[in-house]
């Protein structure tokens, strides 16, 4: 273990000289490098976080803008919920006027329907009635039918009002005394004779009777003065029946 | 190879001053730093290539370790520590090269840089702390024990270039003796021993150094903080 002191002295200066080219050239510019490569990163890193703060306010502001269209929408939306609420209930509304017009024209035609099928039904019964009535007075029509018949005309011609006479005579007048009367069965001279003074006593000047025989009218007369006709027989009473019947039909 | 190489050879002369190999090879390693610092650090580029990358980890590294020890004085320790650190490194596995000897091997080497740790000590105290804070802490926490820290101050610093001389002499001279009595290719083991060896004694003798050099600032700091405190409450 020598120890020299030149050697000594020489490494202290050697070192110290190392020490400074290493301070001077190598601790220096990689320090600066590393400091400016770190202040690099520093504003890198603050861009980024000022990057990161903008792109978060801005994400911000879209979602509110986000937020207002969503409410926008769902502001329209109610209000074209409420439109067509509207015009669902108008036109249910009108829908349902119509439903009720078509269901009161059905009813009507229903009833017009009924009212014909049920005006039908009566004619036909109304028809079969006259026929089973004319069936059943033709079974009992006889002359002594015609004889009461008779008897019934005379005392309608005696229970005449004024008017009814005074058309009675005119009528008499116009047919210049030539009176016409069918009967069904033919007339006794008594029966004849009470026919020709009773009608007598409705015309000023004497009359002229003309009797027929129509077996159609079944039972009764049928009286032609002028143009007045007095009817009291079956026939006809079942036909003034079925007119009566028809007209009921029409009305 | 023989016994003569192991002793430290006067080269030429100077003047007065003898040139040792161990000077020479000093001078060497200092040229081959410059040189490299010189081509990789001239233009440093923003995106590192390679060598930038590990020239740069390096440092980082060394800063690291020294703020580990004194934080708030990383910056202005990292010139001494850092350049021991790899001053101790070139120096102690410069050896592995035939011909060439560690300037490590030489207790005048070992002595200049314990010398310089010694004065460093001194040096960042003082100038961190003031002469009369620096001094007052040989006196803590009691008087008494002053002449103990003289002598501390001087032990460490002579185990500290003893240790560093006779590590790597002593590599060395296993080296050539395992070589003069078996043969070529037999020191291969005690070279890659002398690998590890280098690399721990150059981290060991730096890592002092800089726990040197810290006590004494963190001795400093906390009688500063105590001062500080009963300024603040007077009462006590």
């Amino acid at each position: 273990m020598e120890f020299s002191l030149s050697t000594f002295v020489l490494e202290v200066i050697n070192f110290l000289i190392l020490m400074w080219i290493l301070k001077r050239f190598f601790y220096r510019p990689v320090l600066n490098a590393l400091e400016k490569r770190r202040n690099a990163i520093n504003q890198t890193l603050e861009d980024a976080t000022r990057k990161m703060s903008e792109a978060e306010a801005l994400q911000n502001r879209y979602q509110q803008r986000l937020q207002a269209w969503d409410k926008e929408k769902q502001l329209l939306q109610n209000n074209l919920q409420e439109e067509l609420q509207t015009q669902r209930g108008t036109q249910l509304a009108q829908l349902q006027e119509e439903l009720a017009a078509e269901r009161e024209k059905s009813r009507v035609n229903q009833a017009s329907e009924l009212e014909q099928t049920l005006q039908h039904y009566q004619s036909t019964a109304h028809q079969q009635g006259a026929r089973f009535a004319g069936k059943l007075l033709q079974s009992i029509a006889s002359p002594e039918v015609e004889a009461r018949l008779l008897d019934f005309l005379l005392q309608q011609l005696q229970q005449l009002d004024e008017e009814d006479l005074k058309r009675l005579k005119s009528a008499c007048d116009a047919s210049s005394h030539q009176l016409s009367i069918v009967s069904a069965y033919p007339l006794s001279e008594t029966q004849r004779q009470t026919l020709h003074d009773k009608l007598a006593g409705f015309c000023i000047e004497p009359v002229k009777l003309k009797f027929e025989e129509d077996s159609e009218l079944l039972a009764g007369f049928r009286i032609h003065i002028g143009a007045w006709s007095l009817r009291l027989n079956l026939h006809d009473e079942l036909t003034g029946f079925a007119e009566l019947d028809n007209e009921k039909a029409s009305v | 190879m023989n016994a003569s190489e192991i002793a430290i050879q006067s080269l030429f002369n100077i003047g007065p001053i003898g040139i040792t190999s161990t000077v020479v090879t000093t001078w060497a390693i200092l040229l081959g730093l410059t040189l490299f610092i010189g081509v990789y650090t001239r233009h440093l580029a923003a995106a590192p290539g390679k060598m930038q990358t590990a020239i740069e980890a390096v440092v980082i590294a060394m800063e690291d370790a020294i703020a580990a020890v004194a934080p708030e004085h990383a910056k202005r320790l990292l010139p001494f520590v850092g350049s021991l650190w790899i001053f101790l490194v070139v120096s102690n596995l410069i050896g592995l090269i035939p011909g060439a000897h560690s300037p490590t091997r030489d207790f005048s080497a070992t002595a200049a840089l314990a010398a310089l740790v010694f004065l460093s000590v001194h040096w960042y105290g003082i100038r961190i702390s003031g002469l009369k804070a620096y001094l007052h802490h040989y006196l803590t926490p009691t008087p008494f024990l002053l002449p103990f820290h003289l002598v501390s101050e001087i032990t460490r610093t002579v185990a500290l270039a003893v240790r560093l001389f006779g590590n790597m002499m002593s590599l060395e001279m296993t080296a050539l003796l395992i070589l003069m009595v078996a043969g070529f290719l037999a020191p291969i083991p005690i070279l890659a021993l002398h690998i590890i060896e280098a690399l721990v004694q150059a981290y060991i003798f730096g890592m002092l150094a800089l726990v040197y050099i810290a006590s004494g600032l963190q001795t400093q700091s906390a009688q500063s903080l105590k001062q500080s405190t009963q300024s603040t409450n007077p009462s006590e």
